[in-house]
């Protein structure tokens, strides 16, 4: 089997996969255009109103519109959020942030769900990616047959598998439920703008039972890996080596203080989970370990929740290069340079990578989705002569024309 | 012009549907050329291609959705140009040279056993598709299919892009464990 092969197999997969993502691509530019068209008709109706009542009020245009008495000069219901072009924040699908960056004015939002009504709910917001939502408030979610949402999981636990289109009913999110809600704008209650706030659903996905991925209370997290470099009470002091949601934009290799209180919890390698605080004992300094952070906007509550050894200590995705190898001495191994980045390449003359280890050169294999074994100091017997192996590398130095030395990192059979 | 008209103008063999097609898929169809094969004249020659063959095709096909029909035949053809472009550097080599003077020697038509071989591929990337979650599942076929940059790919899938880079990765590594317990690989 060759990647080229496999690439040609993709040309004839399922067309309702492919205009899946198709839509994707092109609903960007679809949002953008409304967008505009919306702020189009807002101005137009501003110009109007103006006009109308002959005098020019000062408008004070704060970034987000709202919650000011006469601050806003965002079209519609007093108080209602203008959309927000930008949002500074990163992440992922499935989360908090990582939705409000799908379309320049999508917002999400946890909930839970207190009292259903006729084609609407009752919810107390869990966690929001919304100014104008702050946790505990109540709010009225409001939907339409055109929304789309989803009750049952998928491998990673958010309810995104089985899409239907339609009205949910209680039947489909009983009262308690959690919730994963995109909405577009928040608007105060029409009688009572204390009582509540209002969000129109676009989507809504079921999160409860949320496996691995989430924290205990099925809430989105970030995850940390960092390289313990010094203890401290109650916190320890280390390196980032990689991150993965939540904002998911922290800078790799630096320093980060991470904290803890007495919510933590512990899970050693090969462990279960035990309420109590971390020492030094458990993750030595040098020690790779995951901090769950269940909170979308990290470094300030970075440390609130679990922290365990990672299975997988390093994502930040360093170059690799594939080589044929050659002979095996004292120091690693040398080979033929056949590909870069897990892609084979013709090359026209011979180029031989001496691939050099240090003590931390490991060797993972993947037995299944989130099991990894990890072995330090590969030898022959993992990948003979002749083996073509991947190879991620800290650094590499050219030694001559037709010779590279890589430091290699880590070291898996290709195929 | 709707995608149905376009159809029965095809079906109708009136040329103004290669017309339709080019305006309203020309540019569609060369961004995925384009992907693939870096080089606007290849590119170009790839959509004409396309037109051609959907024009072959259509009757007796009658494909639902022309852009995702006429993706599919874009991408084959870009990947049939892009075959013949690199055999044809290797050529510069003499031992590139000899290889492919062997290749003559060998039946360049697919055999029965590898054509059997290759639908039962296409149907476990299927299955191993619908087997992600929609985020995944779009980052894949988006970089993979479409061959859109990481960036792009991430910016309509709405993630970051070293989140993106991640899940691929580990998309990847799932679905080389896939194959493997499928057999369509051999774990040394």
């Amino acid at each position: 089997m060759t990647a080229e092969k496999l690439s040609e197999a993709l040309s004839f997969i399922d067309d309702d996969i492919i205009e899946e993502t198709d839509a994707l691509r092109k609903r960007k530019k679809n949002h953008k255009a409304l967008w505009l068209r919306t702020l189009s008709a807002a101005a137009c109706l501003c110009i109007a109103l103006v006009a109308v009542f002959g005098t020019v009020q000062s408008f004070d245009l704060p970034l987000r519109g709202g919650k000011g008495e006469n601050n806003s000069a965002w079209a519609g219901t007093k108080g209602e959020t203008k959309p927000v072009d930008e949002f500074k924040y990163g992440g992922t699908f499935g989360s908090v942030a990582g939705s409000m960056s799908m379309t320049s004015s999508e917002y999400a939002v946890y909930l839970e769900i207190t009292e259903w009504k006729r084609n609407c709910f009752y919810a107390l917001v869990l966690e929001s990616g919304n100014e104008e939502l702050t946790n505990g408030m109540k709010v009225k979610v409001k939907f339409d047959k055109n929304i789309i949402y989803a009750q049952n999981y998928s491998w990673n636990g958010v309810g995104d598998s089985f899409f239907e289109q339609g009205s949910p009913t209680e039947k489909v999110f009983p009262v308690g439920n959690k919730l994963y809600v995109v909405f577009s704008k928040v608007r105060n209650s029409f009688f009572n703008s204390k009582a509540h706030k209002v969000i129109r659903a676009i989507e809504i996905h079921n999160i409860k039972n949320v496996p691995v991925e989430r924290g205990p209370n099925g809430f989105l997290i970030a995850t940390y890996y960092v390289e313990i470099t010094k203890w401290g009470k109650n916190e320890f002091t280390g390196i980032i080596k990689g991150s993965e949601g939540g904002s998911g934009e922290l800078p790799f290799d630096k320093e980060l203080t991470v904290k803890f209180d007495e919510n933590i919890r512990v899970k050693k390698q090969g462990g279960k989970f035990e309420n109590r605080i971390p020492t030094e004992d458990d993750f030595p300094e040098g020690s790779r370990v995951e901090v769950l952070v269940n909170d979308y906007n990290a470094p300030k509550y970075l440390g609130k929740s679990e922290m365990w050894i990672s299975s997988i200590s390093d994502l930040s995705m360093p170059q690799t290069v594939l080589v044929r190898i050659d002979k095996w001495n004292d120091k690693g191994f040398t080979g033929t340079l056949s590909g870069e980045n897990g892609q084979q390449v013709f090359y026209y003359t011979n180029h031989t990578a001496v691939v050099e280890f240090t003590e931390n050169t490991r060797t993972e294999s993947y037995e299944k989705w989130g099991t990894t074994t990890i072995s330090l100091a590969p030898t022959e017997d993992d990948f003979p002569v002749g083996t073509m192996v991947e190879v991620s590398y800290y650094k590499s130095a050219q030694k001559s024309i037709d010779e590279t030395a890589y430091t290699a990192e880590r070291i898996w059979l290709f195929e | 012009m709707q995608d149905e008209k376009i159809v029965e103008l095809y079906f109708n063999r009136d040329e103004l549907a290669l017309k339709e097609t080019e305006s309203k898929y020309g540019r569609y169809l060369f961004k995925i050329a384009y992907s693939i094969l870096s080089d606007i004249s290849d590119s170009e020659e790839s959509v004409n291609d396309t037109y051609l063959s959907a024009w072959n095709s259509i009757p007796p096909h009658r494909p639902v959705v022309l852009s995702t029909y006429l993706s599919k035949l874009t991408r084959r053809i870009s990947i049939d140009i892009f075959r013949k472009r690199t055999s044809k550097k290797r050529i510069d080599s003499n031992f590139a040279l000899s290889v492919s003077e062997l290749e003559e020697c060998l039946d360049s038509k697919e055999s029965v056993e590898e054509n059997m071989e290759n639908k039962e591929l296409v149907c476990a990337i299927n299955k191993f598709l619908r087997s992600l979650n929609k985020e995944a599942r779009a980052l894949f076929v988006g970089r993979y299919y479409f061959c859109d940059s990481l960036k792009e790919v991430a910016k309509y899938v709405g993630v970051s892009e070293s989140k993106a880079k991640t899940t691929l990765y580990r998309t990847r590594l799932r679905l080389r464990e896939y194959l493997l317990k499928e057999g369509f690989i051999v774990d040394c």
